[in-house]
């Protein structure tokens, strides 16, 4: 059944009024009742100033007021500041929506990833998502989820996969990824229904956090994500490995190229429909193989597709938001090519590239951030923090176009005193 | 490119390994195995080709990807030759000892495989315990193997403090004295490597056989 209501939820005019109806029950239901913490009117302010600056800071339009700083890419820092587990977090909406306010609170940031979209445990347990590993479940309870590597499609099966196209990956890759949905029968339908009331609760979850964030003043734009076809490839279809084995034979190096072709528009559909199901315009976007990559195979097997899936996600009027993980200066060249209406709706988050090469590089084409390290995060003093962040302002503040954020947003060890450290440094030396 | 002047078929062979397409790689190994070519020196040749790979992903002249292929495309000559693929890997000969796993809480394998091939690949002796694995382990796996090196990968942040505790467990077990410790992965850089009490850490996976070499005699 699943396979059937998936691609009707790409169709706009089932998607739509589906979205619709969902939002006005939600109204209706008072799920997302707005608390004003401090005042409506004082709320509204923070959330309008916040907004702005870091709007400003993205479309390089203007100068905000001050250095945005924001959580980038958060994932369950949250669970580790308010004491409970991960698995909790990803498990346990109470404990998890407490966490996230409690964080919200505590480091009061322009704004960074909407963590509470990870909570994912039951849904994934549900439906027997095997293409990560889930704590609590597969691994530790307090270690981060992390991706199921192995071949979902096998060495002989490249010939398969591209006469087959979609309905192959559907009907035999997906299942591999998916394990429900490999049964039959009543077991199937039972877990389908499991499926379909997790997701309604995490839905309803997810709507209320949304709903009150406002009223807290905590503005956040990242709601969807996207991952390249070429990512795509690597952590659902084939490992790294056997990935780069398959780029050294001329045949299966083809297949490659056309794989990420044909499924790029399958892709971007997928994360169009994302997005607008949250309503938010960021779109959280990691690139974890590119840095693997010499510039010339970048060119050749993953830069066409990635920058088509930029260009149509600007077009549908959303905030691409380009974590290029581990050291990819040797590549930052390309986004260059992307021209100036689409690279100002976009955001550069550098994680151990070379940053201040990269703003000579980008040199005002498009908004940077990221870069503290982790190490520092997680382990440094303060004082190394805010000695980090003065680097950081000497090169990238003038002129605007930057916002203060670690390297891969804030990691799930960082120390507290190190957050703090970081918003305070933007908040005094910060003002333009 | 190697400073040793090699024949043309010989010289065809490392070009093809630097231009990582095994399929020319193969052609020209059956080719020269035709003509009568010794397969010792064959080898040679790629095992040249990968000090050039080595060299060329140091000065960031090639990367990750190319650096693995590298390692592929020796293994795969020497399948095409009819020997192992490689050094032994878990326990027999080789230069040195190295005890390899990512620590507790986190399970990433790639990064420490990468580094296993190309350790197995410089002659290394390499016993990779495996992911996920804990202080008790290490140490247990450590005094039974008795190796030259311990190290330790991980890419999530979580591992910075396993990486602590594991070398703990090995300062705890009288152990720590007797081995070089190197801490690779993701987020590691000096500032973890002191944190954590290691004698070495690298950015690439080619670091750790820089270290093996410089450690082991």
């Amino acid at each position: 059944m699943l396979e059937k209501i998936v691609p009707l939820l790409q169709k706009p005019g089932i998607i739509d009024p589906l979205l619709k109806l969902v939002r006005s029950a939600n109204a209706r239901l008072d799920l997302n009742k707005v608390r004003y913490r401090g005042g409506k009117a004082r709320m509204s302010q923070l959330l309008a100033a916040r907004e702005r600056r870091v709007m400003d800071a993205i479309t390089l339009r203007r100068e905000p007021d001050r250095v945005p700083v924001i959580g980038g890419g958060v994932n369950f820092f949250p669970a580790k500041h308010a004491g409970i587990s991960v698995a909790d977090f990803m498990f346990d909406p109470a404990k998890m929506r407490r966490a996230y306010f409690k964080t919200c609170m505590d480091f009061p940031l322009d704004t960074s990833f909407p963590s509470f979209l990870l909570a994912i445990g039951r849904v994934a347990t549900a439906a027997k998502l095997s293409v990560l590993k889930i704590p609590g479940r597969d691994i530790d309870a307090n270690s981060s989820y992390q991706y199921n590597e192995v071949d979902r499609l096998r060495d002989d099966e490249w010939e398969s996969i591209a006469r087959g196209g979609v309905p192959f990956v559907v009907g035999t890759i997906l299942p591999r990824m998916v394990e429900l949905l490999a049964e039959h029968g009543a077991a199937r339908l039972a877990g389908e229904t499991r499926v379909a009331l997790e997701l309604a609760r995490f839905l309803a979850t997810s709507m209320g956090i949304m709903g009150e964030m406002e009223g807290q003043g905590i503005y956040n734009f990242l709601g969807g994500f996207a991952f390249p076809p070429f990512d795509v490839m690597s952590l659902v279809f084939r490992t790294l490995p056997s990935l780069t084995r398959d780029l050294m034979r001329k045949q299966t190096r083809e297949h490659v190229v056309q794989l990420c072709e044909r499924m790029n528009p399958w892709l971007i559909r997928i994360y169009l429909t994302i997005a607008k199901a949250t309503g938010l315009p960021g779109v959280f976007f990691p690139s974890e193989r590119a840095f693997s990559l010499s510039p010339r195979q970048f060119e050749q097997y993953y830069w066409p597709t990635l920058k088509q899936m930029i260009v149509a996600l600007v077009d549908a009027g959303l905030i691409p938001f380009l974590e290029w993980e581990a050291d990819t200066t040797h590549l930052v060249p390309f986004l260059k090519e992307i021209p100036r209406r689409i690279s100002r709706r976009c955001v550069f988050n550098c994680d151990a590239s070379d940053i201040l090469e990269v703003h000579k590089i980008l040199d005002g084409h498009m908004a940077i951030t990221g870069n503290i390290p982790l190490s520092t995060m997680c382990i440094g003093t303060p004082h190394d923090v805010e000695k980090y962040c003065a680097k950081l302002f000497e090169a990238l503040k003038p002129g605007g176009g930057y916002m203060l954020c670690p390297a891969l947003g804030i990691p799930d060890e960082a120390r507290p005193e190190n957050v703090h450290a970081m918003i305070r440094y933007a908040w005094e030396h910060g003002r333009y | 490119m190697p400073a040793k002047t090699l024949a043309a078929d010989e010289q065809a062979l490392l070009d093809a390994i630097l231009d990582f397409d095994e399929d020319a790689v193969l052609a020209q190994v059956g080719k020269m195995r035709s003509g009568g070519k010794d397969p010792l020196q064959i080898v040679e040749v790629a095992r040249l080709a990968m000090d050039e790979v080595g060299k060329r992903f140091q000065n960031k002249q090639i990367f990750l990807t190319e650096l693995i292929m590298g390692g592929e495309l020796l293994k795969s000559t020497m399948k095409a030759l009819g020997f192992s693929a490689g050094a032994p890997a878990q326990g027999k000969s080789g230069k040195g000892r190295i005890v390899l796993g990512t620590v507790a809480g986190d399970v990433h394998d790639i990064g420490k495989n990468i580094v296993q091939s190309l350790l197995v690949a410089n002659d290394f002796n390499v016993i990779d315990i495996g992911v996920d694995v804990p202080v008790a382990r290490f140490v247990e796996e450590v005094r039974k193997h008795q190796p030259d090196v311990v190290g330790m990968c991980g890419l999530l942040t979580v591992a910075f403090d396993s990486m602590k505790a594991t070398v703990e467990g090995l300062v705890k077990a009288g152990l720590r004295d007797k081995v070089k410790v190197i801490v690779g992965g993701g987020a590691v850089d000096q500032e973890v490597c002191d944190y954590v009490g290691a004698d070495g850490w690298g950015p690439t996976a080619a670091d750790a056989v820089t270290f093996c070499r410089k450690w082991i005699k």
